[in-house]
């Protein structure tokens, strides 16, 4: 699904290169997922979400991809020239860059992001490897969780810019694990106050003065979230038990009652029977 | 009136499936025998699935008459709280409030042998399910006392006394 959408505005690109406005907003028109899809793949993109610069680094990638496939922008504003190449070619340089840095990371399928940023990130030099092997132990433990924990860790080193995205990623922990954890019990709650101990214990890696009493708050208010859902599906769990029950009492007494007025009026007239004869 | 009233239970509009009595207390049984818990002498409270009940109603031990049809059959009640000390951390799952055995079958519980007292449930915390178990024994039995209440298992209980699966099961609901 994602391809074809992808082939059909690349068909635009190559041949009408002078008009810029076109081909990017027939692209802009293109399903969100698919973008991201491609967005969050490519080495030479930040990771960003829906900033009217991505769709033009997208683009821009996409041209740069097909000339060749490790070299970095130079600059990502400029427009560059028209590759010689068919859509064809650019989907299967496209494949061959994504399915060559694919193999060495082949984890589930859907933390591809993190896997690649960690190698993106890697790669460019931004983090050092061993901060990368403290990450995999989240992984085994947490599978609802680890989505998010790594990201934070990877990240410490990056720039300021980089900042809000990782508060916005500890914020996401906190949305993000005690969903799965609402229905079970006890064991949701020791699961979404690990993935929320792990998330903090990877932050505290990395920035320790500062997150510290903010990860307490964060901790403390999941358990509370926690705790809340729980007692909120145990009282519907009540009212639900109550009113079932209520109803088939009532069914029964229904019946019974029913029973019993039919063989009242026959006792009535044998005993009226009784009395006048 | 009680819904513990001999009709097979189907699970899924079953009271005690949707309240969780059967998972965290019971395995998954057939009612097949009556059960009547009535609390109160003045003011009668009879016990239904997951009503509430004040703790000052159930200070003193209910009347609970058993069904079935014959009274060389006997029977056990067993009355745990399975919330204990509070539904979000019931560590102390279940607490025995009361454990009656040779109850004879179409009497009451106070024709039983009272292996362990009546002990009134007082929640300090949340919400706590009440739950009564109904067993059918072999014959007659002669039970070990436990020697606590705390952490009591009613499924290992069954297991060691070869009663097999309830009879017949029915709980409530208290807070402070």
């Amino acid at each position: 699904m994602a391809s074809s959408k992808i082939v059909t505005t690349n068909t635009d690109l190559p041949r009408d290169s002078s008009s810029s406005s076109s081909p990017l907003s027939s692209a802009a028109a293109t399903s969100s997922s698919s973008s991201s899809y491609f967005l969050l793949h490519d080495q030479n993109l930040h990771y960003y979400s829906s900033s009217s610069m991505v769709m033009d680094d997208l683009l821009n990638s996409i041209y740069t991809t097909a000339t060749t496939t490790t070299s970095h922008p130079s600059n990502p504003s400029s427009s560059p020239p028209p590759p010689p190449k068919t859509v064809d070619d650019v989907w299967k340089d496209m494949i061959l860059t994504h399915s060559h840095r694919d193999s060495p990371h082949h984890h589930n399928h859907h933390p591809f992001e993190e896997m690649t940023l960690e190698a993106f990130l890697s790669k460019n030099g931004a983090v050092t490897d061993d901060d990368l092997t403290a990450v995999p132990s989240l992984h085994n433990h947490h599978p609802v969780a680890h989505q998010f924990p790594p990201v934070p860790a990877v990240e410490g080193s990056s720039s300021s810019a980089a900042e809000p995205f990782a508060n916005g990623i500890d914020a996401a922990v906190a949305a993000g694990v005690p969903a799965p954890s609402s229905s079970s019990g006890g064991g949701g709650g020791g699961g979404g106050g690990g993935g929320g101990g792990g998330a903090a214990a990877v932050a505290k890696g990395k920035r320790r003065a500062v997150e510290e009493p903010v990860d307490k708050a964060t901790l403390q208010k999941q358990r509370r979230m926690i705790k809340n859902r729980e007692s909120a599906a145990r009282s519907r769990e009540r009212k639900q038990a109550y009113t079932t029950d209520l109803e088939s009492n009532v069914q029964q007494l229904e019946i019974e009652n029913a029973r019993l007025l039919s063989e009242e009026v026959p006792l009535i007239i044998y005993i009226l029977l009784h009395i006048i004869a | 009136m009680s819904s513990s009233r001999g009709r097979p239970s189907n699970s899924s509009v079953d009271p005690l499936v949707i309240g969780r009595v059967i998972g965290d207390v019971l395995d998954p049984f057939t009612s097949s025998v009556c059960m009547r818990v009535v609390y109160g002498n003045n003011n009668i409270q009879e016990v239904i699935n997951c009503c509430e009940l004040r703790p000052s109603q159930i200070i003193n031990k209910p009347r609970v008459q058993v069904g079935g049809h014959d009274l060389r059959t006997f029977y056990t009640l067993i009355m745990v709280d399975p919330d204990a000390p509070s539904p979000c951390n019931p560590s102390e799952r279940e607490y025995l409030h009361w454990l009656v055995t040779n109850i004879p079958g179409t009497t009451e519980a106070n024709f039983g042998e009272e292996v362990v007292a009546y002990q009134s449930p007082r929640p300090t915390a949340g919400i706590h399910r009440i739950v009564f178990v109904l067993f059918r024994q072999s014959g007659r039995q002669n039970v070990h006392v436990p020697g606590w209440r705390q952490n009591f298992n009613t499924r290992d209980f069954a297991e060691f006394y070869n009663l097999g699966l309830p009879v017949s099961a029915l709980y409530f609901t208290s807070k402070r």
